[in-house]
């Protein structure tokens, strides 16, 4: 230990000096790094992940989740912090415009450059843009989307849960018109007035997303937070922009898209053709923001339809590892059209000389991670709760919808209950100088198979405060949306209000610098509302404000928390005997091979709790590098095993 | 493909269309941007023009180059400016190229990915991680910048006044240190106590702050910072004669990672984060010829803007490709934008605010956050520069429109008989900046570990975050841990540990207050801002530049380039009427029809540049 006296080192000298400071910046998000001492950086290189659903296969994705679910957690945390290389596939098109401003669209020589939405390959993280809180799912930065106003990046704290709640809705959906039960909507099944109204949950005013009978284009009148594909009698897919007014379409399927800030519509000759959310599964964003933000193309044949006859967006592809069907939008945009004996895909879409830049074991750990993601807390202030009440009654949960009820598994209904190992359960704790803290425990929702696999349970969860109906709203010009092309876009999804303390700029283009001016700029479809809150008295909208701010993101593995359910946060909390401070989610302090902790020294945090500067001394065991399927002598970034048997015997 | 979902094409056709877009790309110079370069945007937000690598000039006269632009359209030099800030770089700009060994990819391809919130200005964003510190730094923003680095030279100017008495360029120690310290008036009635010129512990180093960075010299003033054996100088070492030394105040919130100017900083981030090779003469230049003033002195040449540089070394080779650096002249621009970027805002004010700032006095939270500092007015005999920015926007909230709004006034001069522009230079009050640019302990709750060389390392000192903009640049604190403003002053301790009891033990109310104060200290969109632009007292809903309608009345710096800019005006959809800022003729306003902008091959090299042997 030798705490140098700053001024020694920092008082550089001119020239020699500079040359210091540009090496000490060298950037990273979360960069690999085995010694730093805080042990926020991650410690092993990367080796990609290989896919299974068998669990006897040594160190493929469906082993590490029955076998070590916080380890699978912590890789798919560090695929998303990660800082990429370029031996990983990062970059290769940066500064290219090939990502068209339409869900749907292309980027053609004639049009080049006027219907794309933004250049490729802004950065080398997830973590670059979703930076607040640092190393965690947060919210960021803006970038040019449709139109340069700009969107502002969401956080996705919660994202499991967000991702069941469109499951849930859109299988509902089904149970109430797809009589045959073949996940489509026939042509006879809508043939009256269809209407879809959704409760959150039992008995609470339902949600109304529109009606599945088509309208006089042949479109479906659902709200645009669906996307839909249309099928001939065989199911294959067609191009129908007619819809039901084609006569070779017997039915068409839909996907509930509640990612992203909503796309609204978009004239084609004149009809409203809905654009979607940005996504429907996790899967499906994650491997589609690689791919335009990061330029790593996933190979991910979980979310790609098997014939490659059938091109269109849309179509069931099946349950993914963690439990979601998947639909294939094209997210993936490796699709493997070539591949070597060990099933990677060759065909390297963005040239850069890098193949299968996220494999699909990849996707499963970050999908994994994503689902398990902990909500958003509140953050209560003495006061804070007065505002709930005023935010009720100014109508505002009509369409920031409070709570959504997960239904409990029910095979005959379709429901996988709650498809999470663990929730992270929050609450404030105030001394008595009215000094708020967040703490935390850590409730496991998996249960051990006979085998001892961890698998989840599948019950029923209440999703509180997420405050959102997760529709498409027009609320008015002041959220309206020029688009590149001089259309407007009117309508985004009501955006979930959990973790709005912590996110500002608001709105989808981050315009509105604060929670009073945002709110103020309602009108439209929530007119009544904005304008109560417009005449509102200073003080009850100051409460409600501070309500707001009390919807808060967190550090998840830096709150006190109780993770060993022993009813208590401890103070000192050991990992293999070796006190790591005081008890927190650190996923690594549950792996099944602990971390063998090597204490350098003791300091105070950040609120000033004591904890120790560590380093791991066996970071091999501790994150598996030596399973069949995780080995990589030659530090390739491929394991040298990477073909599961039962591919191989396909 | 109207409207189809046909997917089969798409991929059948991608390497074609890969190899076109390519093409297109090439041969039409059309490059993307954090903000997009797009012409036809209807909102007139995007990049207007491609790049075309500016040529340097030190005085005008060559149409096109860097110091004609600053004089003759001072607006088009800064918007210019402000289009590298905002690009997104790309492979064909070089970016990445000069990280040649790349043990770490780039982070970004824009100032503007972490400079960003707000969006489209030079604001504050996330984290970035470092090699120091698991938790990195979080992002600052750079409003006021150029006020920021004008009080670091004068800070200098004003030690060299006070104590260089023998005006050699550089400070003789002992006879020009002994018992002095450097205490320097901020304001009426303020002072910042800078630190002891003399090496009070015998270390061979004087006792001043952090901000300082100290240059060892020999009797000529020649930098002579290591010894044989590379370790740094001392004071006491035979052949120094005393020390020179900048005050680096820019941008980051440890002393490592500062810059005494805005050119440097520039560079080092264009070069460490996006890898874009930079050639600039006006920091390379440390050999006593042109218009570097003495060799060898750790100073090279005053830049366009201003303000000398001190000396860098020419990092590494150029990339072959001419296209892929950043040049002189482009980082003049660069410069200039950053030197006149506007300050943070003053939000809406009531009696609630006023208390708070009452309170941030009485807490001595001001002590360190000091309020004001004043820009004297420019003296050459005492090496005072004055304000050298070219405007002053004004950003306050209006009670009326219930908005923020701002106030432009020029700060330029015509110079006699010529049609030229320049700054006037005169004195300036840097009003609630609230730093005083110095580096504090301020408790081990703020401190930074790290390895470095296999040793364990901590930082300790932080510059005094300068409050302006505070109240739209959560999280706090240098690595951006503390979540609200509360968290951050409730973390004070060490020197500020009476400050923070202070606040710590008041009653609520009292709390709030002050709270409520620094959340009225906020940034805002410049190019949307409604704002006074011709000084009528007024915002115009309907604007109109030559006659010509061109929206609201508001901060956007196209409404004042020399060629007045034609816009694709009204639009007429059924249900959807609104003004096109599409620019109809972006070549001649943006200056690429200049001798020296000239590009006719489009490869983003001017021709006259492509002339020369």
């Amino acid at each position: 230990m030798y705490p140098l006296k700053s001024r020694v080192v920092f008082t550089l000298v001119l020239g020699i000096g500079q040359l210091l400071v540009w090496a000490s910046l060298t950037p990273s998000q979360i960069s690999e790094n085995a010694t730093d001492p805080n042990g926020y950086k991650i410690p092993y290189p990367r080796v990609r992940l290989v896919h299974s659903t068998d669990t006897r296969l040594e160190g493929t994705t469906a082993f590490l989740r029955a076998d070590d679910p916080f380890l699978f957690y912590q890789l798919g945390r560090d695929l998303v912090q990660r800082q990429f290389r370029p031996a990983d596939g990062v970059d290769g098109r940066s500064g290219i415009l090939s990502v068209p401003l339409y869900v749907a669209g292309e980027v053609t020589p004639a049009n080049h450059g006027r219907d794309a939405r933004f250049a490729r390959d802004h950065t080398n993280s997830c973590g670059m843009c979703h930076s607040m809180p640092f190393r965690e799912p947060g919210s960021g930065q803006t970038i040019s989307s449709t139109g340069s106003m700009g969107r502002n990046t969401p956080h996705f704290y919660g994202a499991g849960l967000v991702e069941m709640i469109g499951a849930q809705t859109r299988q509902k959906i089904l149970n109430l018109y797809d009589r045959n039960k073949n996940g489509l909507i026939d042509r006879a099944e809508v043939e009256k007035q269809s209407p879809v109204r959704i409760a959150p949950i039992t008995g609470v005013a339902p949600v109304d997303f529109g009606d599945l009978s088509p309208d006089a284009d042949g479109f479906p009148r659902l709200n645009s937070v669906f996307r839909v594909w249309y099928v001939n009698e065989k199911k294959n897919l067609i191009d129908a922009p007619r819809g039901f007014n084609d006569p070779r379409v017997a039915a068409y399927g839909f996907a509930m898209q509640p990612f992203g800030w909503g796309r609204g519509y978009r004239q084609v000759d004149g009809r409203n053709v809905a654009e979607g959310g940005e996504a429907s599964t996790l899967r499906s964003i994650y491997a589609l923001a690689s791919d335009v933000h990061l330029g790593l193309q996933a190979f991910d044949p979980s979310q790609q339809r098997k014939s490659s006859d059938v091109a269109m967006l849309g179509g069931e592809t099946g349950v993914s590892l963690n439990g979601a069907l998947q639909f294939d939008f094209d997210s993936a945009a490796d699709r493997g059209r070539k591949q070597n004996a060990a099933g990677l895909s060759l065909d390297d879409p963005d040239h850069d000389g890098q193949i299968t830049e996220l494999t699909e074991g990849d996707v499963d750990a970050a999908e994994f991670y994503m689902l398990n993601a902990p909500a958003p807390a509140v953050r209560q202030s003495p006061s804070s709760e007065r505002g709930r009440k005023v935010i009720q009654q100014l109508g505002c949960l009509r369409c920031h919808v409070e709570n959504w009820q997960l239904e409990a598994a029910n095979e005959d209904l379709g429901f996988a209950g709650d498809r999470r190992f663990f929730h992270l359960e929050t609450h404030t704790l105030s001394d008595q100088n009215g000094v708020s803290q967040l703490v935390g425990k850590l409730v496991k929702t998996y249960r051990r198979l006979g085998n001892g696999e961890y698998t989840f349970t599948g019950a029923a969860f209440r999703v509180e405060r997420v405050y959102s109906d997760f529709k498409h709203w027009d609320i008015g010009p002041e959220f309206y949306e020029r688009r590149y092309d001089g259309t407007l876009q009117r309508e985004h999804r009501t955006a979930p209000l959990w973790g709005v303390g912590s996110t500002a700029p608001y709105g989808h283009s981050g315009q509105f610098q604060s929670l009073d001016e945002v709110i103020s700029a309602h009108k439209g479809a929530a007119e009544k509302e904005g304008k109560a809150y417009r005449s509102l008295n200073p003080a009850l909208r100051r409460a409600l404000v501070e309500f707001l701010a009390s919807l808060v993101l967190f550090p998840t593995d830096e709150i006190a928390t109780d993770i060993d359910g022993d009813g208590v946060r401890s103070d000192s909390y050991a990992v293999a005997r070796q006190s790591v401070g005081y008890e927190r989610f650190d996923a690594r302090f549950l792996f099944k091979v602990p971390p063998r902790y090597r204490r350098l020294y003791n300091v105070k945090d950040y609120l000033g709790r004591e904890i120790p500067l560590c380093l791991i001394d066996n970071v091999a065991d501790t994150y598996r590098l030596g399973l069949l399927y995780r080995r990589d002598a030659d530090g390739d970034g491929f394991p040298d095993v990477l073909r599961p048997a039962e591919r191989a015997i396909r | 493909m109207k409207g189809s979902l046909d997917m089969s094409k798409r991929f059948r056709a991608w390497p074609l269309l890969a190899a076109v877009t390519l093409v297109c790309l090439v041969s039409t110079n059309s490059l993307q941007a954090q903000l997009s370069e797009r012409v036809d945007d209807p909102l007139g937000l995007s990049l207007r023009v491609g790049r075309i690598q500016v040529i340097h000039s030190d005085r005008p006269g060559q149409p096109g180059t860097s110091m004609d632009l600053q004089q003759t359209d001072p607006w088009l030099a800064y918007q210019l400016g402000q289009s590298y800030f905002q690009r997104e770089w790309t492979a064909r700009d070089g970016l990445f190229k000069t990280l040649s060994t790349r043990p770490l990819a780039g982070a970004a391809n824009s100032c503007a990915m972490c400079h960003n919130l707000p969006f489209r200005s030079a604001g504050s964003g996330g984290n970035i991680g470092g090699d120091f510190g698991g938790f990195g730094r979080n992002t600052p923003h750079l409003f006021g910048i150029g006020l920021i680095e004008m009080l670091g030279m004068q800070v200098r100017q004003q030690i060299m006044a006070d104590f260089d008495t023998n005006r050699n360029g550089f400070l003789d120690d002992p006879a020009e240190t002994k018992g002095r310290r450097a205490i320097i008036k901020a304001a009426p009635n303020v002072t910042v106590d800078f630190g002891s010129l003399e090496d009070l512990d015998g270390d061979g180093q004087p006792e001043l702050n952090d901000v300082i960075k100290v240059m060892m010299v020999d009797r000529d003033g020649r930098s002579r910072p290591l010894r044989s054996d590379n370790s740094p100088s001392h004071l006491s070492d035979a052949g120094i004669a005393g020390y020179d030394f900048s005050v680096a105040v820019i941008s980051a919130s440890v002393a490592g990672d500062q810059e005494p100017t805005i050119r440097m900083f520039a560079e080092g981030v264009l070069h460490t984060i996006m890898g874009v090779a930079v050639a600039d003469h006006t920091v390379t230049n440390n050999n006593g010829i042109g218009r570097d003033q003495r060799a060898d002195d750790g100073w090279a040449e005053l830049s366009n803007a201003g303000a000398t540089q001190p000396y860098v070394p020419q990092a590494n080779s150029l990339p072959s490709d001419p296209f892929q650096h950043v040049s002189e002249g482009e980082i003049d621009l660069l410069e200039w934008f950053l030197l006149n970027y506007p300050a943070p805002a003053v939000g809406r004010q009531d009696l609630n605010t006023k208390r708070g700032r009452r309170l941030l006095d009485e807490y001595g939270c001001t002590s360190c956050h000091v309020a004001d500092w004043d820009i004297r007015a420019s003296d050459e005999k005492r090496g005072f520069t004055g304000d050298r920015r070219f405007f002053d926007l004004k950003v306050q909230f209006d009670p009326a429109s219930g908005k923020l709004v701002g106030h432009l006034e020029s700060r330029l001069r015509k110079e006699a008989n010529r049609d030229l522009s320049v700054p006037r230079r005169e004195g300036f009050t840097v009003s609630g900046i609230f730093t005083d640019l110095l580096h504090h302990d301020v408790g081990s709750r703020f401190y930074d570990y790290g390895t470095l060389q296999d040793r364990l390392y901590v930082n300790k000192r932080f510059r005094t975050t300068p409050l302006w903009g505070v109240g739209s640049t959560a999280p706090y604190g240098h690595d951006g841990r503390s979540a609200t403003l509360d968290d951050v002053i409730r973390r004070h301790g060490g020197e500020a540990k009476e400050s923070a009891s202070l606040y710590g033990a008041a009653p609520l109310r009292d709390r709030l207050a002050l709270i409520s104060f620094l959340q009225s200290l906020v940034l805002y969109q410049p190019d949307t801002l409604p704002t006074d632009i011709n000084g009528d007292g007024e915002i115009a809903t309907d604007f109109e530049v030559q006659g010509i309608d061109v929206g609201p009345e508001r901060f956007f710096p196209e409404l004042f380039f020399r060629v007045t800019p034609s816009y694709r005006g009204w639009i007429n959809n059924p249900g959807d009427r609104y003004f096109s800022l599409e620019l109809l003729n972006a070549k001649e306003v943006y200056g690429h029809s200049l001798e020296a902008l000239k590009d006719l091959n489009n490869n983003g090299i001017p021709d006259v540049a492509e002339l020369k042997p």
